[in-house]
């Protein structure tokens, strides 16, 4: 008997699951994903929208997807994903290869256009200036990019101008200089500088079809590749592993002095170093006699709006809102995130802020991260891996040059 | 004779004391990632995945204050615990009726239904992962716990096979005496083999709780973004993914996430760790 009651027990309460769990499902309304760390500010922003727009009754609820991962976060399966989310520009043609992103129009895109730096609107739109130019998001972050944190105790304003000058001090200091040449994104930069170019064009499904690459070029591979050597060989090198957290601990334990990251470690390196925080944009570096400032990759994040919605105009809106002045200005107090409205960007507290000065110095020499060739990352990592573990020098440069643009070109 | 004797006492020794010390190496080796997980969930101060020293600069309590404070960790562990004991109680239940059904009634089919189902089994489930997604979806059970219970338990009659092994070492004159008496297959069930399967239950249980407890790819594709609904494993990944909590310290927090989602696994295994291995090797004897 007492059997029998513990297995009736043990139906009953799937059952109850069975019925909490029908009737949870089928949320009607608007998702909108951001990243992570921005939820709390996420939701503030949202519950600002119904707000100011009293008119839009459907629940609106928030949840995860980081920019960078949008498209594999949307791309699986597209009319399941959130009707508005964040994504960074170098997504786009992934996206609009899924039909993950719905086109901006009317008075919202003129909005846009005004509000907005160029760039910035243009870094997610297609056929720019032509009478097919598409416009798929909001930006609301110009941050997608990199520059150089320092120590003010090692290395004064006039120091870190140049490379050399970087690491000789940092030589004789006994400090390690922390910059990812074994990841690709900062790789591609030391390119940029002497000229490094590459295209991708798409068919109309968005399918790669032309791509370029001019990285094994002599003037421009091998000046890179020196350049990179310069730094790797050099005894304040901090080595392969160069993360976020390493950068975070090294300069806070005092170990690391110069680190090269974005804006997303901002406020921690800020906290940590104190009166010693310094940031700049990145050093000059003289090669063969040739010397230039060096460049990096730029990018953007936007809003974009699934086209799949049941509340697509509402959506639009929202994402509009999301990406307005005053909630990028909001962004910026809460989390360093720095504006594309060109407004907010002349605001006085964001236009003499240290981090986004250098932010936007380095932008000025910095390359539009537009949609990469597919297998642009991995070959570059390689590269940038050989250099690090010296496995390659000078008579060896131009070999793994050619390899490595092979294998980008690769289809 | 008494030296010969004595040596060879020595050479004992000797050998114990290399396979002990051979087995504590191993052992601590295996225990680091454990210790450090503990202690680096420990640590007091802000710094990334990789600092290079392992002892805490100051010692605090403060990751486990803001993992229930702060983040939604309180509900994604609801949530996985919610669905890890259904599982568990509808596994288990599965698999005796199954494995019973297959040790003592002979019907047609009987043999090709049980190949069937091993080489079924032996298909990785995440294969038909994006299939099974698109069902979900059919049925409206995406974003949702009780899709997730569905798949995990859907499966569940598949591993009736180490508990089949042990319902056949079980004598079946016994089943037919209680037979002779009067009982029915239902009494013979619950009042003769389960009693004598304690060990299996066990068995079967833990590796019921387990796998719901831990999943993380089918949770992941299943709840995508909705944070309300995570389970463990892929809220804790969703920290993983941001840069900018990572900056804010979140490794810590991370670690402190993990030893607590730890606490019912090794709580469940202790207590039941008795009857686990004769449960195991039970089952093993004939399979």
């Amino acid at each position: 008997m007492k059997k029998r009651i513990l297995s009736l027990l043990a139906c009953g309460a799937l059952a109850a699951s069975a019925v909490a769990g029908f009737t949870a499902c089928g949320f009607d309304g608007i998702t909108v994903w951001g990243s992570a760390a921005q939820q709390d500010t996420l939701k503030e922003m949202v519950k600002e929208f119904k707000k100011a727009n009293p008119d839009v009754k459907c629940d609106i609820r928030v949840g995860i997807g980081e920019e960078d991962m949008a498209y594999s976060n949307v791309g699986k399966d597209v009319s399941a994903a959130a009707d508005v989310y964040a994504y960074s520009n170098d997504q786009l043609i992934n996206l609009l290869r899924v039909g993950g992103l719905a086109k901006v129009g009317g008075q919202l895109l003129e909005t846009v256009k005004a509000d907005n730096s160029e760039d910035s609107v243009k870094s997610c739109a297609i056929g720019w200036g032509t009478a097919q130019e598409a416009v798929y998001g909001y930006p609301f972050a110009s941050d997608n990019g990199y520059f150089m944190y320092y120590n003010k105790s090692v290395l004064g304003e006039n120091d870190v101008k140049s490379l050399e000058t970087i690491i000789s001090k940092c030589e004789t200091a006994g400090k390690k200089i922390a910059w990812a040449l074994d990841v690709p994104w900062y790789v591609a930069g030391f390119f940029f500088t002497f000229g490094g170019e590459y295209g991708v064009e798409h068919d109309a499904n968005y399918n790669e079809s032309n791509l370029s690459i001019n990285f094994n070029e002599p003037e421009v591979g091998i000046k890179a590749s020196k350049a990179m050597a310069m730094l790797a060989n050099s005894s304040a090198y901090a080595g392969k592993g160069t993360d976020d957290s390493t950068i975070i601990t090294g300069l806070k334990t005092g170990t690391t002095a110069v680190a090269v990251s974005g804006t997303w470690n901002a406020k921690r390196i800020q906290d940590d170093l104190g009166e010693n925080y310094g940031v700049c944009e990145l050093p000059t570096v003289t090669i063969d006699g040739d010397t230039q400032h060096l460049s990096s990759f730029k990018g953007y994040k936007l809003f974009g709006v699934n086209p799949t919605s049941k509340y697509l105009v509402e959506s639009h809106r929202l994402a509009a809102f999301l990406s307005n002045g005053e909630m990028q200005q909001l962004r910026f107090e809460k989390h360093l995130i720095g504006p594309t409205n060109v407004a907010a960007s002349n605001i006085d507290a964001i236009k003499n802020d240290p981090t986004f000065a250098a932010l936007n110095a380095q932008n000025a020499h910095a390359k539009e991260q537009t949609t990469v060739p597919s297998n642009f990352w991995e070959p570059l990592k390689a590269y940038g891996l050989y250099i690090i573990d010296k496995i390659i020098n000078d008579t060896t440069y131009q070999t793994y040059l050619d390899n490595m643009v092979t294998g980008i070109l690769k289809k | 004779m008494k030296t010969k004797y004595r040596s060879k006492k020595g050479a004992e020794r000797a050998s114990l004391v290399a396979i002990y010390a051979v087995l504590i190496i191993i052992s601590i080796i295996w225990l680091i990632p454990f210790l450090l997980l503990i202690i680096l969930s420990f640590r007091g101060e802000t710094v990334g995945m990789s600092a290079d020293y392992i002892f805490p600069k100051q010692w605090s309590f403060n990751n486990y204050v803001k993992l229930f404070t702060e983040t939604q960790f309180l509900r994604w562990y609801g949530n996985t615990l919610l669905v890890s004991v259904v599982v568990t109680i509808v596994q288990t239940i599965i698999i005796l009726a199954t494995s019973y059904a297959l040790s003592r009634l002979r019907f047609k089919l009987r043999k090709p239904l049980m190949n069937l189902m091993l080489v079924l089994g032996m298909f990785p489930g995440f294969l038909s992962m994006t299939a099974v997604y698109f069902v979900l979806k059919e049925i409206n059970l995406t974003q949702n716990l009780f899709g997730l219970i569905l798949v995990y338990t859907a499966s569940s009659a598949m591993q009736y096979y180490i508990c089949k092994g042990f319902f056949d070492t079980i004598p079946k004159s016994l089943d037919e005496a209680a037979r002779i008496d009067g009982a029915s297959r239902h009494t013979v069930f619950f009042k003769v083999i389960l009693p004598l399967a304690k060990p299996i239950i066990i068995y079967t249980v833990l590796q019921a709780f387990i796998a719901p407890w831990g999943e993380y790819m089918f949770s992941s594709f299943v709840m995508l973004g909705d944070p309300d609904h995570f389970t463990v494993a892929v809220g804790m990944k969703s920290w993983l993914d941001s840069s900018q909590l990572m900056a804010e310290g979140y490794f810590s927090i991370f670690c402190a996430a993990a030893v607590i989602v730890s606490i019912p696994i090794t709580a469940l295994f202790i207590w039941l760790q008795r009857y686990y291995v004769e449960g195991i090797t039970g089952g093993s004897v004939k399979g």
